[in-house]
């Protein structure tokens, strides 16, 4: 085993330099700007599906429903994460990006923002009422198509960009381990592109061809089959860069220490290597694949349990040392001695119980039989809003609080951050009334992608409608937490005092040893080479060459 | 085994056991990580009991 030595990141500048600032600013309010106009979207649909109002004649539940997942799953995620990666990049390789680096950066955030205007544009005109998962044979504007396909290219630029500066603290750093924070996003990023490729196909080669008319029908299986392949490892792009919070940025808010730095990248290697070849758990109730491949892809799924334990054991070890250190003791005793009024900390750390019973929700989703109690149920809903919709979004609205203040030369002042402890506590119980319904409703049965209706007046039907009005509630308190959360970003973009702001990256306590072949790329890319067409070649093949009759574009709405 | 550390307990000689001290305590997180997969437990023979209800 070779091992070599970290950079010590405390000797570096602990802020941006100013235009990799601005690049970071403007991907995060692009961000919030579809997290805001998402927000509207939420609220509406959760009063809809609970029966509390009418939507006008001009518009549909299935338009809004399309604005809210399109606008928070894929904008504001994917334009947050760079935002984030990119800044983190900066701030742990020198303190600012090079020139290509910032090339790459800007030309990514341009081809998104077309490619979002043009995606929300279409669904505005009602003409992509598709829902986020954009399934054929439903068939939306080429235009929404097209707009997806920028979307996608952009954040390739912007994951060349961290490669490219990577490759440039490789060069000046020879025979030294990256940061640990620079390893983490450039995983996320190939994990991403590669990720990224198959529904790039499905829409450059499928889909658009289809909605422009130019092929008659769609292979339905194996567009189903690209977008999960896709669909999957999305979850790993939301929930990485939160890692990276809890990993890198957490231990240094809290005045505590990185617990281990091999752990760490060990984690983020099984999250690459076993996020990707594991979409048919996606598709268990679809009658194309066969069993054999379906069991495949779950045995590599619950893989996944190990590096997202390996993780809880990091984030309880982190904040025991911490605390113990502090004067904490008994059992639980240091986590009385956790700095509990730090909104920095109390937001990514309300994210991290919410992510308990979502990984254990992820378990259930995934398991072969149990998945038919809950697939296609509102459960499903309830899941990714306990772990997209609260442990990653709390954890990007706990890094907001600090990294808009780092890029703005701004300081996070107390009555912020107790606004943001406010903001938190709303987004918390509003999320836990709105998703603890939705798994109860899951459970007995209610569907998922579905309009109000007491299916007329079946009594199963009707035992939903008590917990439709609670999800509803939730949904008001989610929507009051939104509006919380601008009006603080705003504050803390023009408002807040000038002063110094500390970008928070946390280090190992001691000296420690780092096996070099954790970032030995071509051995791990090879790795998810061969776990790729180990687990999809031969069903894709199949798909191909024993395709069922393509189906015609269908327009429902 | 080629290693470049140029870690200080290396230098002294000191044996190096892991990502923190010998003395660090971390029942608590044992503790904590039981209560995860207990909860994971739960949360799986609830649902399997539901499949096999309806089954």
């Amino acid at each position: 085993m070779v091992i070599a030595r970290k950079v010590d990141t405390d000797r570096l500048p602990s802020t941006v330099a100013r235009p990799a600032a601005r690049l970071g600013l403007s991907y995060i309010w692009v961000a919030y700007i579809a997290f805001g106009l998402a927000a509207i979207a939420g609220m509406v649909q959760g009063m809809v599906r609970g029966g509390i109002m009418e939507l006008p004649s001009w518009t549909n539940y299935y338009q809004i429903l399309t604005a809210h997942g399109v606008l928070m799953a894929l904008i504001f995620t994917t334009f947050f994460i760079v935002g984030f990666l990119l800044t983190g990049v900066a701030r742990t390789t020198g303190g600012s990006l090079h020139k290509t680096a910032l090339g790459w950066g800007w030309a990514g955030w341009i081809l998104m923002v077309v490619g979002t205007l043009m995606a929300v544009v279409t669904i505005l005109m009602n003409e992509a009422s598709v829902l986020y998962t954009f399934y054929a044979p439903l068939k939306a504007s080429p235009f929404f198509y097209i707009g997806a396909a920028l979307l996608v290219v952009g954040s390739w630029f912007a994951g060349f960009a961290v490669f490219a500066s990577y490759r440039k603290w490789k060069k000046e750093n020879p025979g030294k381990i990256s940061p640990l924070f620079v390893f983490m996003s450039v995983t996320t990023f190939v994990m991403w592109i590669i990720a990224t490729l198959p529904v790039a196909v499905e829409v450059i080669f499928q889909l658009i061809p289809w909605s422009l008319g130019i092929s008659p029908t769609i292979n339905i299986m194996l567009s189903r089959t690209l977008f999960w392949f896709f669909g999957h490892p999305l979850v790993y792009f939301w929930l990485m860069p939160a890692y990276i919070a809890w990993y890198v940025c957490v231990p240094r808010i809290i005045g505590g220490h990185v617990f281990s730095d091999s752990l760490s990248r060990l984690a983020f290697i099984l999250l690459l290597l076993f996020s990707i070849p594991v979409g048919f758990h996606h598709q268990l109730m679809e009658p194309g694949i066969s069993a054999g491949w379906k069991m495949i892809h779950v045995t590599l799924t619950l893989i996944v349990v190990i590096p997202s334990l390996m993780t809880a054991f990091s984030m309880f070890a982190i904040f025991e040392t911490t605390g113990r250190k502090k004067g904490g003791i008994g059992l639980f005793g240091w986590l009385k001695k956790l700095p509990w009024t730090d909104v920095r900390f109390f937001a990514p750390f309300v994210g991290m119980l919410f992510f308990i019973p979502g990984g254990a929700g992820g378990i259930i989703n995934a398991s072969n039989q149990i998945n038919a109690v809950v697939h296609n149920t509102i459960w499903v809903t309830g899941h990714f809003h306990i772990t997209v919709g609260a442990a990653v979004a709390l954890t990007f609205f706990g890094v907001s609080f600090w990294l808009i203040p780092v890029l703005t030369g701004r300081t996070l002042t107390r009555t912020a951050n107790r606004m943001g402890m406010v903001q938190t506590v709303f987004w918390a119980v509003g999320m836990f009334l709105m998703s603890f319904a939705m798994h109860t409703m899951g459970l007995s049965g209610a569907p998922r992608r579905t309009d109000y209706t007491t299916y007329m007046d079946h009594p199963t039907a009707l035992g939903w409608m008590d917990y439709q009005r609670v999800m509803a509630f939730g949904g008001g308190l989610l929507f009051v937490a939104a509006i919380l959360l601008i009006l603080i970003l705003v504050y803390l973009t023009f408002y807040a005092p000038k002063g110094y702001t500390e970008y928070p990256i946390g280090e190992t306590e001691k000296e420690q040893q780092v096996p070099r072949l954790l970032e030995r790329w071509p051995v791990w890319i090879g790795l998810v080479a061969f776990l790729i067409v180990m687990a999809y070649g031969y069903p894709i093949m199949e798909q191909i060459h024993h395709q069922a009759p393509g189906s015609p574009p269908f327009k429902t709405w | 085994m080629e290693t470049q550390t140029n870690s200080p307990e290396k230098k002294k000689g000191h044996k190096q056991t892991g990502p923190q001290t010998e003395q660090e305590n971390l029942k608590g997180t044992f503790a904590a990580v039981l209560i995860v997969g207990g909860i994971i437990l739960l949360s799986w023979f609830g649902v399997f009991g539901l499949f096999l209800e309806r089954a």
